[in-house]
């Protein structure tokens, strides 16, 4: 049997280029892998930039004080450098920036009485550098309000003292109008304040949610000042050392000048209490309440009777700033008093607590 | 044909190695990107505002120059803009390409200069340096964040001052690390490395069929029979595999015809058709 092994070009063809072809497209794949991959490098473009992340909203909506503890801390010491410093000199100028209302108007007039009677030295209160507690604001408005908790500059375990702190506005320094001594009485609770970097909303004279809006509170204190209890019928304000200091001391004036005669026959006293307006620093308390501390300015009279002559036996630090003993129709002091007030919240409801006085003899006149 | 052609794969599988090295090192993209802007008559004060630190990430620095002592100071955002209420200052905004800081002229009829900028009451900070001044946006983060210090306030913006009077600041930069890489570098790793071992094989097949048909001419040139599908390199020099095989796997004396016709009983070891096999049945 023949066998013709015939050719067959398809599958001759295919079988005899079958390891050319493969070698040759593995070179061409491979170049072309390499090749496309160079072209799509080439071809990558950076997206744009992003715009800058600013924070979410839960950060705006959390309000974080407008003061930092440290930044009280350098402020506190340079308000008592500035009232050292014109304290020696006698100076009121030297006060500002960090002083200024009604703090550097009784410094300059406490200069002048100390100017015609040294003691009066002795009674200047400066209050220390060292922050004991910062009561910040979240209220960014201006002008700003903080409270600074400040040592005694006089003793270490001395009795701090509430500094009213004030920015009037972003271009100005944070400066103290006033610093009221803590009342010391164990009765007197203090309120609990928010921590200093949580901080706490600032309030005005009329804020409410409080017992009394922070005016009428203030205008209370000097009506039961000038008029003691009875001009609290109500009994809103609570007992308090600095009304109690005062009304002794009255008394015993009082007393004094009506000794061996009787009631009131000779003179009588009386210290008038007004509301300086101007000055208010506010912040709310942790339930609540607030805070608040402003400026009492007050004028003690003698009124001397009729035909009486009213007589110092000895010159006393007022007779040395007035120049003379002897009255027959009115003996006058003026005070400022810087005064902290604790307003409880209308929902907690209570009575207003004074928690610190300090007063300034301003001036002392009479005929 | 082989061997030229396994060398030349080879040759490209290197190069292919050596474009993904290059890749890598000399032709590789910027490490760092750097926005920056030159400020012509900014005003005394130049405000990056809030996040504009971290436009490319929360590592690299912020370089400003000024014509003096730099100072970069630190308040709650609103402060800023309460104290520049009125000033004729500029925003830093972020950036509008990655080469360049986007910013907004605020009040340019405003005040011109700002009485002792360094000292307000409400600045948290205040870092005064020679320029340039740096800020590693890396301790800025940190700072914001509260975890190197007090007093945290995420996203706050910067201020940047000299001495009031002088322009805030004449250039700003942020600079950022990137990852960038060529992204074909792999592509050049892989098929290089891919064609220079097919090229590694091709090379060693070739030298070893080299081998084997010298072998095989050898015992043909003894008289010995050729075994059917071995594909002995013709004599004259004919190269070896493909189509050539066909009149190589004869003897010189044999005549180069695939048509002659055959009986099955006729000697395959001798005189039968060549057939073709693949390089792995050959090898069998």
């Amino acid at each position: 049997m023949i066998h013709h092994d015939l050719p067959h070009p398809a599958s001759k063809d295919t079988t005899m280029n079958s390891r050319p072809v493969g070698r040759r497209g593995l070179f061409l794949g491979a170049g072309t892998l390499v090749a496309s991959g160079l072209l799509a490098a080439c071809s990558t473009e950076l997206a744009p930039p992003q715009a800058p992340p600013t924070g979410g909203p839960a950060d705006e909506a959390t309000p974080t004080p407008v003061q930092t503890p440290e930044q009280l801390s350098t402020i506190v010491p340079e308000v008592n450098a500035a009232v050292v410093a014109a304290d020696e000199a006698r100076d009121a100028a030297l006060l500002a920036p960090r002083v200024s209302g009604s703090a550097v108007e009784f410094r300059t007039a406490s200069y002048a009485m100390i100017a015609k009677a040294e003691e009066w030295a002795e009674d200047l209160k400066v209050p220390g550098t060292e922050v004991i507690l910062s009561l910040t604001s979240v209220t960014a408005e201006f002008p700003r309000i903080a409270i600074a908790l400040v040592q005694d500059s006089v003793e270490e375990d001395g009795v701090p003292y509430f500094m009213a702190l004030q920015q009037a506005d972003a271009k100005s320094p944070y400066s103290a109008w006033g610093w009221a001594q803590q009342a010391v009485n164990l009765e007197i609770e203090m309120p609990m304040v928010a921590d200093e970097l949580v901080g706490a909303e600032q309030v005005t004279a009329e804020s409410d949610g409080l017992v009394m809006t922070p005016a009428k509170a203030l205008a209370l204190y000097a009506t039961v000042l000038t008029g003691g209890d009875a001009a609290d019928p109500d009994d809103l304000l609570a007992p308090n050392p600095f009304q109690t200091g005062t009304h002794e001391r009255i008394q015993t004036e009082r007393s004094e000048l009506n000794a061996g005669v009787e009631w009131d026959e000779a003179a009588t006293v009386r210290e008038t209490y007004t509301v300086r307006d101007g000055e208010l620093a506010g912040l709310r308390t942790a339930d609540g309440g607030a805070i608040v501390m402003g400026t009492l300015m007050s004028t003690r009279k003698v009124s001397i009777k009729d035909g009486a002559t009213m007589r110092y036996a000895e010159d006393n630090k007022y007779t040395k700033v007035i120049g003379k003993k002897e009255f027959t129709s009115e003996y006058l002091r003026d005070y400022g008093t810087h005064v902290a007030l604790y307003i409880p919240s209308q929902d907690a409801g209570g009575q207003v607590q004074p928690i610190g006085a300090t007063q300034t003899a301003l001036n002392a006149s009479g005929t | 044909m082989q061997r030229p052609l396994a060398v030349l794969l080879i040759l490209i599988g290197v190069v292919g190695l050596v474009l993904g090295r290059l890749g890598e090192t000399t032709w590789a993209p910027e490490t760092e990107t750097t926005a920056t802007v030159t400020l012509d008559a900014p005003g005394p004060a130049v405000v990056i505002d809030p996040g504009v630190a971290y436009v490319g990430g929360k590592e690299g620095q912020v370089v400003i120059e000024g014509a003096s002592d730099v100072s970069v100071i630190t308040a709650a955002n609103g402060d800023i803009d309460a104290y520049l209420e009125g000033v004729h200052h500029t925003r830093i905004t972020g950036a509008s390409d990655w080469t360049t800081l986007s910013t907004q002229e605020v009040n340019p009829e405003g005040a011109a200069e700002l009485s002792d900028p360094t000292t307000s009451d409400l600045w948290r900070s205040v870092e005064t340096t020679p320029s340039p001044s740096t800020i590693d946006v890396e301790t800025l983060w940190a700072e914001e964040n509260g975890r190197s210090g007090e007093n945290p306030q995420p996203y706050r913006s910067l201020l940047i001052v000299t001495d009031g009077t002088a322009p805030g600041a004449e250039k700003i930069s942020i600079t950022w690390p990137v990852d960038a890489e060529n992204e074909w570098v792999p592509f050049a790793y892989a098929g290089g490395a891919a064609i220079a071992v097919i090229g590694l094989v091709l090379l060693m097949v070739s030298i070893g069929g080299r081998r084997r048909d010298e072998d095989e001419e050898w015992s043909v040139e003894d008289g010995k029979p050729v075994e059917p599908g071995r594909a002995a390199p013709a004599r004259s020099g004919a190269a070896a595999g493909g189509s050539a095989s066909a009149a190589a796997a004869r003897t010189d004396d044999t005549p180069a015809t695939d048509h002659s016709p055959r009986t099955e009983d006729d000697d395959p070891d001798s005189a039968g058709p060549i057939r073709l096999f693949g390089d792995d049945e050959e090898r069998r």
